[in-house]
């Protein structure tokens, strides 16, 4: 059966390619959702201190024009882990690469040349044996191939085996950091309503304001408030997704039906996440 | 007793839950704006507090930050290998190509 496997050409497909891809696509979007969460959190912080002076300009009193986050990690603590997820990204990037199927492709393409060449030449020494020296060569330079592209994947798949404990460590290690990011999201993600209706209270004392005027005020403070709750909530998530990550990259060495499951739910976990984040953050 | 990081951040985040709740109670405009400072102060201390707690574990992050550089750096190299075995493979190809061509012309002379 492997023998025959082996002769029918296109058999050899490689195994999990794509779902080794969309690991490394979901992996990518991974490190960006952490980022724009972390910018999210730090605007709504700009966006609340810039609320309070605009009140302070309005009210006459002292105002700056570079409004700033108030309470902020401090930059070498965020730096951490997006630096970790960046690695994870590259890590993810090269394994998308390195299986790329042109790569098995080349391989094997490679040792069929060469074996073609050779039962060229010994079918040009030997014309008489040709009819068998040419075909025993096609076959033995197929057979050469798969054992060359086969070692290769081995080899992949053993970087992939050994860095796994790796991102069980990791995903541990962020997900007990995220809690921290998390905090400080849901906090500005509270102040900031609080910092708009003071504003909108400040405005609607001015008597030349129409109903209408202050109607739309309303509208427009409602409506960018009730979209950045929905980027509140979107780090709440992120564990979920980095046990998704973990268990995808486990699923990685397993079936291609396993690998195929796990990484289709680490994708739709990034998507969800990102696309919460992406509304709250299209108000800007 | 000395106080945990756990402990101590407990307490903050119990102080903003119910800093949050007296802001949503309060009607008075100027004692929100006291209780909203008080929240930015609060912030700020657990921003402090997080910001040393994630400093502590600086070691185990840049292990494990090498750790998947190294992998991505294995892999790029197992590819690059490939890449070359094949180039090479195609080459001896080509050279036996080219000496059967030239043998077919020696014979032919």
């Amino acid at each position: 059966m492997a023998i025959a496997c082996l002769l029918v050409a296109g058999c050899s497909s490689l195994p999990k390619k794509e779902a080794i891809s969309q690991f490394g696509s979901a992996a990518t979007k991974t490190e960006a959702v952490f980022a724009n969460a972390l910018t999210t959190t730090r605007d709504l912080g700009i966006a609340s201190d810039a609320e309070l002076n605009a009140r302070n300009y309005l009210n006459g009193r002292g105002f700056s024009l570079s409004p700033e986050q108030q309470a902020a990690l401090e930059p070498s603590a965020i730096a951490l882990p997006r630096a970790l997820l960046r690695s994870v990204r590259r890590y993810a990037e090269s394994l998308a690469l390195a299986a790329d199927e042109g790569n098995i492709g080349a391989l094997e393409d490679a040792a069929g040349n060469l074996f073609a060449a050779v039962g060229g030449v010994a079918g040009s020494a030997f014309p008489a044996r040709a009819a068998v020296s040419q075909p025993a060569a096609s076959l033995m330079g197929r057979v050469f191939g798969r054992a060359l592209a086969g070692n290769y994947i081995r080899e992949i798949e053993g970087i992939v085996l050994t860095t796994h404990p790796a991102m069980e460590q990791a995903a541990a290690l962020l997900k007990e950091d995220l809690m921290r990011f998390s905090d400080q999201l849901f906090i500005e993600c509270a102040r900031f309503p609080e910092e708009r209706e003071t504003t909108l209270i400040a405005i609607g004392e001015d008597q030349r304001l129409t109903r209408l005027d202050k109607w739309e005020l309303y509208r427009e403070s409602l409506a960018e408030i009730g979209v950045q709750r929905a980027g509140c909530g979107s780090l709440r998530t992120f564990p979920a997704l980095l046990d998704s990550m973990v268990t995808a990259h486990q699923a990685l060495l397993g079936s291609e039906a396993d690998a195929a499951a796990a990484v289709g739910l680490f994708v739709a976990a990034v998507d969800d996440v990102s696309s919460i984040i992406s509304a709250a953050r299209s108000i800007e | 007793m000395s106080m945990t990081y756990a402990d101590a951040r407990t307490d903050v985040m119990r102080s903003v839950s119910i800093v949050l709740k007296l802001i949503d109670e309060e009607g008075r405009r100027a004692r929100r704006r006291e209780l909203l400072n008080l929240l930015i102060a609060l912030q700020r201390e657990l921003a402090q507090l997080d910001s040393l707690a994630m400093t502590a574990r600086t070691e185990q992050y840049h292990a494990l930050t090498l750790r998947f550089s190294d992998a991505a750096d294995e892999l790029d190299k197992a590819k690059a290998e490939a890449e070359n075995l094949a180039a090479n493979l195609n080459l001896a190809a080509n050279v036996i190509n080219a000496l059967g061509r030239l043998a077919g012309v020696l014979r032919g002379a």
